[in-house]
């Protein structure tokens, strides 16, 4: 047991003092300490009187022992606080703290926080989040003897997303901390030392050079306004937030977003996001909105009449549609799903594939995210990746195949950096992107990803005796050859548990033959929770709620009517009947007869499923434009339009509910997998001849649009990085 | 690894002290070579070429007396070296013609034979008033020896300490240091063998350990002059202590200032490894231990215990809160011991000498010797080594030879920017760690700076603080903008803008920084404002109130002026005023323009002592605060 | 430090250095491991080769031990020895330790930087003098002390330096 302030609680080994303090629910100041960054004990407020402890120490530093006697709160210790408070506030712009007028002048100054340099709270964007007002009142600070000391540092104001104002900055190091620690960039660094010391890169350069890849963790960590979100500061207050998940990549970050009236304005990471634990990247984290509320969102339901798109009521519109496809016969019917619907969407198309148009074929409109589900579910017996994502965590190596994890799934980099520094070897197969190589101890730059993993594979096979299939496997691998590679890749995965993740490069090189392979290699290493596929948004949602993919998409017969949910799918010229539900416009609504105007991730209601298996929920913050209907609203009026029964949902709750009794998708929290005997699978001989789908050649298509078109910064971002023109 | 080591070595040393030939010792430490021992050397081998004499010339490190630098000493065949001070090249003709070609001692340039007594009518160099009080343990070798020749230090006992102490368990060693009583001699104070025994009793295989030779303290050289006298004295105790703790490998800090050093230690590592005192099975024992040299760069903090650490892992020096102590948790994670360069300087003379023997030197509490480095205004300026609890009176006034060309003792500053300034009427306290403390003062690392009535107190205040801004690692709000309010506080006090709130507001900084600060640093930054405070607070109030500094040191409180009736118009300090702003004829007094005037005192030195018609005066009074 | 923020990302200078200064950087970086650990006698490494950090070679550094440069540019600035420009052709330094400031050095360094017109840490605008402060070089007995082309001596006065600058000049002239 421990005391605090003279109150018992139950003592936890391996906590700091301020950790048991925050449990138990006493307060105590701090500025530097933050509870996933390690502590620093710089700040000074958090000091403490423990008994038989000399002085008075830092609780964010001093471990917790049994017995501790704390006192958190007393006359000496509030007052040296107060001193060292002040301190810190002779050197950060405090006007307006503890001006008498303070509560006029918020009613009067909203506007003022457009103004340049900030030399008062009045002219501060962030007051509602600013630590410093929060000690500053929980001390009674109500005079300030220093004259401001400001350091006139120049504003950085031109990078992309976010503005750096050091004049405010209290050098308590949480943004060097997250960027150095948690996500293993770096971009920025205590320069100097004494009085002169600040935050900066090196030289001097924008933080472009300096490496920041923008994932905004060190604005979400600032305890002050000196790392405020453009968008935000510069439109409006927030009214309203609720908590959501990005719907950009398939890790399924849980987001908190903020909306003002019936538009998002800003979206950051959850701090207990199970998935993404408060991290997020530039897209989740600053695109959110300027994507959503760009120019050129579908508003209205529109039918071709004439050769023109014109605008009509939902009924005309789904009328048209319904007709238009029951023209042709179900089976040349072709429903192409957007990796970006929600489970629910998705449910409402496979059932209106199966019931309404019976012999109609849904495809998923990802390359490698059909052929990763479709293979994977022969392989292990179900779509989708074959653990979790603690399998990063706890991997000894992580072997990374065919990705781009400064373009996608960046958030995943936290993870393997965190692996990396508990001393996992990370080793990257394809070509990798500056940045990467301070995280990745082997890199092989080409794309021979099936020579590499099956040499590999012939390296381990004598661990491959007491496996199931055995005999066929290791007669498999004769077609294969050593190499060098392979013996080094041997040398750093072998004894270890192995986790392997695997993106849409290899779809340049044999990809089921790849994927067999990395299956086949958490056999060997007995790490069977390790194969991790990187799809898109909600494909593995889509396939537990649909059964889809069901075959390779090359096999699928050309179709001649097509409802297709996103601009950016291929569709043959020579289409009969298109049905476009969206939400941008796209060049594909040149071709379209309908044209649905759907909703995005701010606007939806509903679950989807992340590459790990986990559901989440989408909780709406804003409204679509203009008409625009929720696309399950749109799937299922459409059924019914056309003679399907069961389709009058009033709310998505209902068809959630729906889909969790029918389908495979459980519950929030992730799906059990089935049990599955580890069985080594032959390697087929390769064929040369055989034809790789193209890769998606967009970066980020989310639906009909580009985000890096959509979002300025965004696009000077990737112009810097070289990833478009 | 042989006996023989020993006995070859003393046969050596004999053969040396025998030689058949002139043997000149050159004291070319650091010190030396400032004052120009390198120039004398050159000029000695010229001069021995020009009349083909057959010498052997022995560098040396530096025996003590700075102020009498450069020393030479001169053996020759059959008798014991005759020390001769402040040798410039000038002298060396003279020198070699007197002492070796003719055979007569140059009486007027010799200090003393080193000699167990006097002779050839000289006296004994170690009775010198500088000497005669010191007790040189650690010291003994220093000057005397070749630092690079590990055969010289063979011959004096060298290494017989370590190998005392691989005859027994780790465990006696460390009984063997804290019966001894030696205490961290770089400030803190910490019993070396409880430190030893915190570390040994860690969990873990790999355990490191450290050396400090940051020597950070302004003022303060004692470590330098240890190493570059004796450098094996650290590095067996080095190696002791390793064996004591169970560590494998070592590291010796050296600060960047101080390249010889690097250079006597980086010779001695080598020979030691060549004679199986480092690296693996150490004495034909089953120890390995090996020790790698790291270079400081300039941040006085790294000589915090963590913040070295950090700077030898490649990071910023910023130190850690403690708890974890180095002990349990120091380089990378690893259980880690840190001692000061005198620390393990003593070491081998404890070993060697036995726990107890060492601890009937100095006083209850603080048992044996601690070296100093006496600078300032004092006559005698240089490193010495008394017994702990030798008061301050004694060192000033007998060993340092009292105040330099009869100035006024006004205080000794002990500890440096974490210590404090002790007045005349407390100079009878006796140095040792506890009784400083109570003055408010530190012992540190040994720093003693003699003050006399031109220092201004509330500029040295002020001084202390500027380097404490300048060293501090800015990581903490106390320290980093605590110091800077005090800096601006003391600033405008010594420019005359002195408000009458000043000294209660220093004092609360005081406390808040002292009580706030993360590291020993901050923690004793106040220290210098605190004494001033307490034993000078008439000085504050002057230049508060009255805008007057006393020591008329603060230029803003003061000006220059020629007095028209001494002045004898010798035009020395019109030539020499850089700003011009001398002006008069030859034999008419000169005036200073006070607009060019920069304070810069050179008038001042230059006026012939005859004329003495330089002064300086306080500004005129300005209205007093009421 | 003087390094203003460089806002514009679209002019990014590519900072590669030349063959021979890889050469000189390749041979230091053989006497370590390829570690973070080492980061500190890497530079001290350098900047005894060169006389100074070059922007380059911190950027080949960075890529050698795989450490951002920001945070080595960050732990260089923390070291008062490191210097970011070609060194001065006379560089003085005046000791500003406690026996020497008590002995009048800081009037030492006054005076230089009058006479130089340029403060401590900065260079003439010719690149031939530079002028620095020292917190102590630990030749106390002999202070005030100055350092001149690293030759270290004691016994200064104003005089002298002002005598010693006045060299320099004839020197170079």
């Amino acid at each position: 047991m421990i005391t605090i302030n003279g109150k018992q609680y139950p003592f936890k080994a391996g906590q700091t003092v301020l950790e048991a303090a925050t449990a138990a629910g006493v307060y105590i100041p701090t500025l530097c300490s933050h509870p996933h960054l390690t502590a620093f004990g710089a700040c000074r407020l958090c000091l403490v009187q423990i008994d038989n402890v000399r002085g008075l120490p830092t609780a964010c530093t001093i471990p917790l022992t049994d017995g501790m006697n704390i006192r958190t709160e007393s006359e000496d210790i509030q007052r040296l606080r107060r001193e060292i408070m002040l301190l810190t506030l002779s050197e950060h712009p405090y006007s307006c703290l503890v001006c008498k007028d303070k509560e006029m002048c918020v009613k009067y100054n909203s506007c003022t926080t457009k103004a340049g340099k900030i030399t008062g709270c009045n002219l501060c964007s962030w007051k509602e989040g600013c630590e410093v007002r929060k000690v500053v009142d929980y001390l009674k600070i109500d005079e300030i003897t220093y004259p401001i000391h400001y350091h006139d540092y120049p504003l950085e104001r031109d990078e992309p997303f976010f503005d750096r104002d050091y004049n405010l900055c209290v050098l308590c190091g949480r943004c060097v901390r997250v960027c150095e620690d948690i996500r293993g960039i770096g971009a920025i660094a205590f320069l100097n030392r004494g009085h002169r010391t600040r935050i900066g890169t090196a030289f001097g350069m924008s933080n472009i050079e300096a490496g920041c890849v923008f994932c905004g963790a060190c604005l979400d960590v600032c305890p002050t306004a000196a790392l405020t979100g453009r968008a935000t500061k510069w439109l409006a207050k927030t009214e309203k937030r609720t908590k959501t998940t990005c719907n950009f990549c398939g890790v399924g970050c849980a987001m908190v977003v903020e909306g003002r009236r019936e538009t998002v304005m800003r979206a950051q990471a959850d701090l207990d996001g199970p998935a993404n634990k408060g991290q997020a990247c530039v897209l989740g984290r600053f695109c959110i909105p300027p994507f959503f509320n760009a120019i050129g969102r579908l508003r209205y339901p529109l039918v071709r009449r004439e050769g023109v798109l014109t605008p009509v009521s939902w009924e005309e519109a789904l009328k048209a549609a319904a007709n238009g496809l029951k023209q042709y016969d179900s089976g040349d019917v072709r429903i192409i799903i957007s990796p970006q619907l929600t489970n629910e969407t998705a449910y409402l198309l496979s059932r209106l594939a199966k019931e309404v148009l019976p012999g109609s074929l849904m495809e998923l409109d990802s390359p490698f995210d059909s052929l990763a589900l479709r293979t994977s579910r022969e392989l292990l017996g179900h779509a989708g990746s074959s653990g979790t994502l603690t399998a990063i965590n706890n991997a000894g190596s992580v072997l990374i195949v065919g990705a781009d994890l400064r373009l996608d799934h960046s958030v995943l980099r936290v993870r393997i950096n965190a692996a990396h520094r508990r001393g996992a070897k990370v080793i990257w197969l394809g070509p990798m992107q500056p940045g990467e190589d301070r995280l990745v101890d082997y890199h092989y730059p080409g794309t021979d990803y099936l020579d590499k993993l099956a040499g590999l594979l012939r390296k381990l096979a004598h661990d491959a005796h007491n496996f199931e299939g055995a005999n066929e496997f290791l007669e498999s691998l004769v077609a294969f050859k050593d190499s060098k590679e392979s013996t080094e890749l041997a040398k750093l995965v072998r004894g270890k548990s192995l986790c392997i993740l695997v993106g849409k490069g290899v779809l340049t090189d044999h990809p089921e033959a790849v994927l067999t392979a990395a299956y086949n290699l958490i056999v060997l290493t007995r790490s069977p929770r390790g194969l991790i596929l990187l799809l898109e948004s909600n494909s593995q949602g889509i396939s537990d709620v649909s059964g889809l993919p069901n075959a390779a998409l090359e096999a699928l017969p050309a179709a001649k009517a097509y409802y297709v949910t996103s601009g950016n799918a291929e569709v043959p010229q020579d289409a009969g009947f298109l049905v476009l539900q969206d939400i941008f416009e796209s060049a594909m609504m040149d071709r379209a007869d309908v044209v649905l105007p759907g909703t995005g991730m701010p606007e939806d209601t509903g679950t989807i499923t992340s590459l790990e298996g986990r559901v989440q929920a989408l909780d709406p913050i804003a409204q679509a434009p203009g008409m625009s209907k929720p696309d399950w609203w749109v799937v299922a009026r459409l059924a019914t339009q056309m003679g399907g029964s069961g389709f009058a949902y009033e709310k998505a709750e209902q068809v959630t509910e729906e889909l969790f009794k029918a389908t495979r998708v459980k519950s929030l929290g992730l799906i059990a997998k089935d049990s599955y005997a580890l069985k080594l699978r032959s390697m087929q001989p390769i064929n040369s001849a055989e034809r790789a789908p193209s890769p998606n050649k967009h970066v980020h298509v989310h639906r009909g649009a580009d985000i890096v078109y959509k979002v300025d910064d965004l696009r000077r971002l990737y112009t810097y990085w070289g990833v478009v023109e | 690894m042989s006996e023989d080591m020993w006995s070859e070595a003393k046969g050596a040393w004999k053969a040396l002290m025998n030689s058949g030939k002139p043997v000149i010792y050159l004291g070319a430490a650091s010190c030396g070579r400032a004052a120009g021992a390198l120039v004398v050397k050159r000029a000695i081998q010229s001069e021995l070429k020009d009349h083909s004499i057959d010498a052997q010339i022995i560098d040396v490190g530096c025996i003590g007396p700075c102020f009498m630098e450069p020393l030479v000493y001169i053996q020759l065949p059959g008798e014991p070296p005759v020390v001769y001070n402040n040798v410039t090249a000038a002298d060396v003709p003279r020198l070699i013609q007197n002492v070796i070609i003719d055979g007569t001692h140059l009486k007027d340039k010799a200090v003393g034979v080193l000699a167990d007594a006097p002779k050839m009518g000289m006296p004994r160099f170690f009775d010198h008033p500088m000497l005669a009080p010191q007790v040189r343990l650690v010291l003994r070798n220093c000057g005397l020896i070749d630092p690079t020749n590990i055969g010289h230090y063979l011959a004096m006992d060298g290494y017989l300490g370590l190998k005392q102490a691989l005859a027994m368990t780790p465990e006696q060693v460390i009984e063997e240091v804290k019966i001894s009583g030696l205490r961290g001699r770089g400030g803190a104070g910490f019993s070396a063998g409880m430190k030893w025994k915190l570390c040994r009793d860690a969990p873990g295989e790999m355990k490191y350990l450290i050396c400090n030779a940051d020597e950070g303290n302004p003022g303060t050289f004692v470590n330098r002059i240890l190493l570059e006298g004796d450098p094996h004295a650290v590095l067996e105790g080095m190696v002791i202590a390793a064996y004591a703790i169970g560590a494998s490998q070592g590291f010796i800090y050296i600060r960047h200032e101080y390249p010889l050093v690097r250079e006597y230690v980086q010779k001695a590592t080598l020979d030691m490894r060549q004679l199986g005192l480092l690296g693996e099975n150490i004495m034909g024992s089953d120890f390995h231990f090996d020790i790698q040299i790291r270079r400081g760069a300039l941040a006085f903090v790294c000589g915090e215990e963590t913040a070295l650490m950090a700077s030898i892992m490649g990071h910023r020096g910023m130190p850690k809160p403690r708890p974890p102590f180095p002990a349990t948790s120091g380089l990378w994670g690893k259980p880690t011991n840190i001692n000061n360069t005198e620390t393990m300087g003593t070491v081998p003379s404890v070993l060697r000498m036995g726990g107890p023997s060492y601890a009937k030197y100095g006083i209850k509490g603080s048992s044996g010797t601690k070296t100093f480095s006496l600078g300032g205004k004092v006559k005698n300026t240089g490193c010495i080594e008394v017994p702990l609890g030798t008061p301050l009176k004694t060192i000033v006034f007998d060993i340092g030879g009292g105040m330099v060309e009869g100035k006024t003792f006004k205080a000794v500053q002990t500890g440096g920017p974490s210590g404090g300034c002790i007045p005349t009427p407390l100079i009878g306290t006796g140095v040792d760690y506890e009784q400083l403390t109570n003055l408010g003062a530190i012992m540190g690392s040994g720093g003693l700076i003699v003050m006399d009535e031109d220092n201004c107190m509330v500029d040295m205040a002020r001084y202390f603080l500027s380097f404490t801004q300048d060293e501090s690692c800015g990581k903490c709000v106390p320290c980093r903008i605590g110091t800077r309010r005090m800096l601006d506080v003391l600033e405008r006090i010594t420019r005359g803008e002195g408000e009458v709130d000043d000294l209660l507001r220093l004092e609360e900084l005081c406390e808040t920084i002292n009580k706030g600060s993360l590291c020993g640093l901050g923690q004793t930054a106040p220290n210098p404002i605190l004494t001033t405070l307490r034993y000078f607070r008439n000085e504050y109030e002057a230049h508060i109130i009255e805008k007057r500094c006393p020591a008329k040191a603060c230029k803003a409180l003061m000006h220059f002026e020629i007095l028209p009736d001494q002045c004898i118009g010798c035009e020395e300090c019109k030539g020499k005023c850089p700003t011009g702003a001398i002006t008069g004829e030859s034999k008419q007094p000169h005036v200073i323009d006070q607009k060019r005037c920069t304070k810069c005192g050179i008038c001042l030195q230059i006026c012939p002592p005859k004329a003495s018609a330089v002064a300086k005066l306080d500004n005129e009074a300005k209205e007093a605060i009421l | 430090m003087k390094h203003a923020h460089r806002n514009s990302c679209l002019d990014r200078e590519v900072k590669n250095c030349s063959e021979e200064m890889a050469k000189r950087l390749s041979a230091i970086f053989l006497k370590y491991r390829k570690d973070k650990d080492d980061l500190l006698s890497i530079l001290q490494d350098i900047q005894d080769e060169f006389g100074y950090l070059p922007e380059e070679a911190l950027h080949l550094l960075s890529k050698e031990i795989r450490v951002p440069e920001n945070e080595i540019y960050g732990v260089a600035t923390f070291y008062a020895i490191f210097r970011f420009e070609k060194p001065a052709k006379h560089r003085i330094t005046v000791c500003l330790g406690t026996a020497c400031y008590v002995n009048g050095s800081s009037k030492i360094l006054d005076e230089a930087e009058r006479k130089l017109g340029i403060k401590a840490g900065q260079t003439t605008e010719d690149g031939e003098v530079s002028i620095d402060h020292v917190f102590c070089n630990g030749c106390c007995g002999h202070a005030p002390v100055v350092i001149v082309d690293n030759v270290v001596s004691g016994d200064w006065s104003p005089t002298k330096l002002n005598e010693a600058i006045d060299k320099f000049k004839e020197g170079s002239s």
